[in-house]
């Protein structure tokens, strides 16, 4: 990803958030056929294609409409897919005539696309349903908007004559019922596979619906489905008998949605047996960032930063401070230079009143990314050698030592006025070493937070340490600080499902610091397994 | 015995009350618990204070709390003179002494090591203990301490230690509801209502923003200077661009969006 591209989602990701917050996250989608990609949503999950940033801004304040004015999902039941298309032309209009009204200055955003509507309606006149539907759009957003096509008038007329129910999501389901049926009547063609919706900044109305005519269970509902299980559960739907084929044709129009083509990063490897870089061997899967662990796995977290490492934090503390005398004020009295002040008046000489002295901090500027190795081994407690033992007891593992571990150098790190970042790491084979971010280094997240999402990771798979070193490489790359500096909290064990040899992924990550170092980025391991508490370890 | 009469405040502040707050303070200075106040920046914390300073006829000794900060700040400390040294009382030193309410402003920015000082003050003892000076001060009975900190942005190492918030009684502080934060704004400003719906849904956006560039949304009293600037004559956008999105962010991006975000508001 270049630097220009970088900027544009970036500046889309804030765009995003300051319009649905944290209730919502963003994904990016590399589509195919970028021309007709549009954005998408389930639940509370927002999907943008990559390929269109100039759609954007207005996409986002649309699905910031149905987020505020929409309903729960309509029940596809015995709907055609002319019907559902109507009826989510009129959710689009409803819900973006309600915002308009408590934010006019949207109307500027959607504008242009309206009228790029508006000009291909002009330039393409043609009754067919595609263009019906574009001057649907466009009439739908602007009442004055002249046009003389009798089902539009029609359409339009119903839709601001009941403006008083726009509140109500069932309106949209009942004019795209009405006004589907009218075109079924006029035996006008509708290829639903060729359609697209229209203006370009709205979403593909996948999230409007669901294939089945009960609504989701209350807890899917509360935790929010992620895209892909809402497929797969609408997939298994049972489908009634004659409408089989149709029921069948709107599941794959649901699930198409539900599955978009991601590009992977890729990192190479170190054949220590062949002496050469396997090239573009890894690919790195950089998960969404932990959820939120409950509140009893944050509290015991929090109880054992407060009693297991107190005196890392202590020697921390000391570490950094130093004295400082001869200050013009200060904690106490600096004696040597009192009596020379005392002195030099009694010679009536000039006193030098810097007579104080105080302890104050020292700054190390720099950037800082701690890796936590979140593979299945780290799930044991320290002393403990199989995860068999630490079902038998309760006590603390190596990852929740790590997790408060970083915690504590997070704090001390930050208030030094350093940049830091915390991703967990874990391999599942050559094709997925997941990366979760905890935090970036542009996140200013509360300590609160970092400490909630730290308790979210969990041990899972296996250890691929060299390649998470060459991705944290990537990540510093674009750190301004002078200083780069890694963490690892690891148990020590470069392992994973598809090596045999035990030296091969240990001398990767040999490899990898060789290259860190080269590249002037100190790397310290910290032994988070070590029976006595967490230890420094030389790779 | 010190008057500090200075520190009386003469005019009541405006203070929108939200809950319960004026009722958990006169309790608590009646009964003469120490309190502490939590919330976001520019919330209305302080001006909680300077109400009911006033309202209890109470001396206001406020502190702003900074990470260079020393027990010698808050206590006193030896002066130089020609005859030798002697000893300075410092901010908490002349509160305790002289019956007032001292409020610590950011608690947490302050050591850890130099907020121990408060201990003996905040549980029933009521005592301050000068050491260097040799002396043990009794608090007024009508002293009161107060402190405030931002739970928001503060990193893990500025919480406040175990024993020291087991000490107070606490009320947190929120952003108001829009409508009232919107009512505040009216108030303090002399704007319209529509002109301060417009600041609450923009500082409504910014919020969101906490966490992706910043620490903090827009204060209540951040949308009141706005309003002011807009008062005058300057334009709304303008204003806004000066009172809102330049001080909170030297970020190019992050500006272009909050400007972009004032422009769908009206």
């Amino acid at each position: 990803m270049n630097a220009e591209t970088d900027q544009i989602q970036r500046s889309a990701e804030l765009w995003f958030a300051a319009w649905l917050g944290e209730r919502a996250s963003c994904q990016w989608i590399d589509c195919q056929t970028p021309a007709s990609a549009r954005a998408s949503f389930a639940q509370n999950k927002f999907r943008l294609p990559r390929h269109n940033p100039a759609h954007h801004r207005a996409s986002v304040a649309h699905f910031y409409a149905h987020a505020r004015f929409g309903g729960a999902p309509f029940a596809v039941g015995k709907f055609r897919p002319i019907q559902i298309v109507l009826t989510s032309l009129f959710e689009d209009a409803r819900v973006e005539q309600l915002v308009l009204r408590e934010r006019p200055g949207l109307r500027r955003l959607w504008a242009p696309y309206i009228d790029a509507l508006h000009l291909q309606t002009r330039t393409k006149e043609s009754d067919d349903v595609a263009a019906l539907l574009r001057r649907l759009a466009v009439a739908l957003f602007d009442p004055a908007w002249p046009n003389n096509n009798p089902w539009v008038n029609k359409a339009r007329r119903l839709f601001y004559a009941r403006e008083s129910e726009w509140q109500n999501p069932a309106l949209s389901r009942e004019l795209g019922n009405l006004l589907g049926n009218d075109l079924g009547q006029m035996r006008l063609q509708f290829n639903w596979k060729s359609y697209v919706v229209e203006p370009a900044y709205r979403d593909d109305h996948r999230g409007l619906w669901i294939d089945d005519d009960e609504p989701p269970p209350l807890e899917e509902q509360q935790a929010g489905i992620c895209p892909d299980r809402e497929a797969t559960r609408i997939a298994a739907a049972p489908i009634a008998g004659d409408t089989s084929a149709r029921r069948s044709e709107i599941g794959d129009w649901l699930i198409a949605g539900a599955a978009p083509v991601l590009a992977p990063a890729t990192l190479p490897e170190w054949d220590y047996a062949r002496q050469f870089y396997r090239a573009a061997w890894v690919s790195v899967r950089e998960q969404e960032p932990p959820r939120e662990a409950p509140p009893e796995a944050v509290a015991r977290l929090l109880e054992m930063s407060d009693a297991a490492l107190p005196s890392y934090r202590a020697r921390q503390h000391a570490a950094n401070r130093r004295r400082h005398r001869r200050g013009h004020d200060g904690d106490s009295l600096d004696l040597d230079a009192c009596i020379r002040n005392i002195a030099d008046r009694r010679l009536g000489q000039h006193a030098d009143m810097r007579i104080y002295r105080r302890l104050i901090e020292q700054e190390q500027p720099g950037s800082l990314l701690i890796l936590i190795d979140t593979s299945l081994s780290m799930g044991a407690p320290p002393a403990l050698a199989t995860m068999a033992d630490a079902t038998v007891r309760a006590d603390p593992s190596a990852l929740d030592h790590a997790k408060v571990a970083t915690l504590q150098m997070v704090e001390h790190t930050t208030r030094s006025g350093n940049r830091c970042a915390i991703y967990g790491f874990c391999s599942d084979g050559r094709h997925a070493l997941h990366m979760a971010p905890v935090k970036n280094f542009s996140d200013n997240y509360s300590s609160w937070k970092i400490l909630t999402r730290l308790a979210g990771l969990s041990a899972a798979y296996s250890t691929r340490l060299g390649g998470a070193l060459r991705y944290a490489r990537k990540l510093l790359a674009d750190e301004p600080a002078a200083a780069h500096e890694i963490f690892v909290f690891t148990d020590g064990e470069a392992s994973d499902i598809d090596t045999v040899d035990p030296r091969y992924l240990r001398e990767d990550a040999c490899q990898a610091v060789h290259e860190l170092q080269r590249a002037g980025i100190e790397v310290e391991f910290i032994n988070a397994s070590a029976p006595a508490g967490i230890k420094s370890i030389k790779i | 015995m010190n008057s500090l009469s200075e520190y009386l405040i003469a005019d009541e502040p405006h203070y929108y009350a939200t809950g319960s707050e004026i009722a958990v303070f006169e309790q608590a200075h009646r009964e003469k618990l120490p309190l502490m106040l939590k919330g976001p920046t520019g919330c209305g914390k302080t001006r909680f204070v300077e109400y009911m300073a006033w309202r209890l006829q109470r001396p206001l000794i406020t502190i702003a709390c900074h990470e260079d900060m020393t027990a010698a700040d808050l206590v006193g400390r030896h002066l130089l003179n020609n005859d030798g040294t002697h000893w300075q009382d410092g901010p908490l030193t002349r509160a305790t002494r002289a019956g007032a309410i001292c409020y610590l402003d950011e608690i947490v920015e302050a050591h850890q090591d130099t907020v121990v000082v408060i201990h003996p003050l905040t549980d029933a003892r009521r005592l301050l203990p000068l050491e260097r000076n040799n002396e043990l001060v009794h608090a007024h009975p009508d002293f009161q301490l107060v402190v405030s900190y931002n739970p928001g942005y503060q990193h893990f190492a500025k919480q406040l230690k175990e024993s020291t918030k087991q000490r107070f009684v606490a009320l947190d502080f929120q952003w108001p509801e829009p409508a009232v934060e919107a009512q505040i704004i009216v108030a303090e400003a002399d704007v319209d209502n529509h002109l301060a719906e417009t600041l609450v849904t923009l500082a409504a956006h910014s919020r969101n923003l906490v966490g992706k560039g910043l620490a903090e949304g827009f204060s209540t009293r951040m949308l009141i200077h706005a309003a002011r600037l807009a008062r005058n004559g300057l334009g709304l956008r303008d204003a806004c661009l000066s009172a809102l999105i330049l001080p909170i962010t030297d970020d190019v991006t992050l500006r272009a969006t909050l400007l972009q975000l004032f422009e769908t508001c009206r």
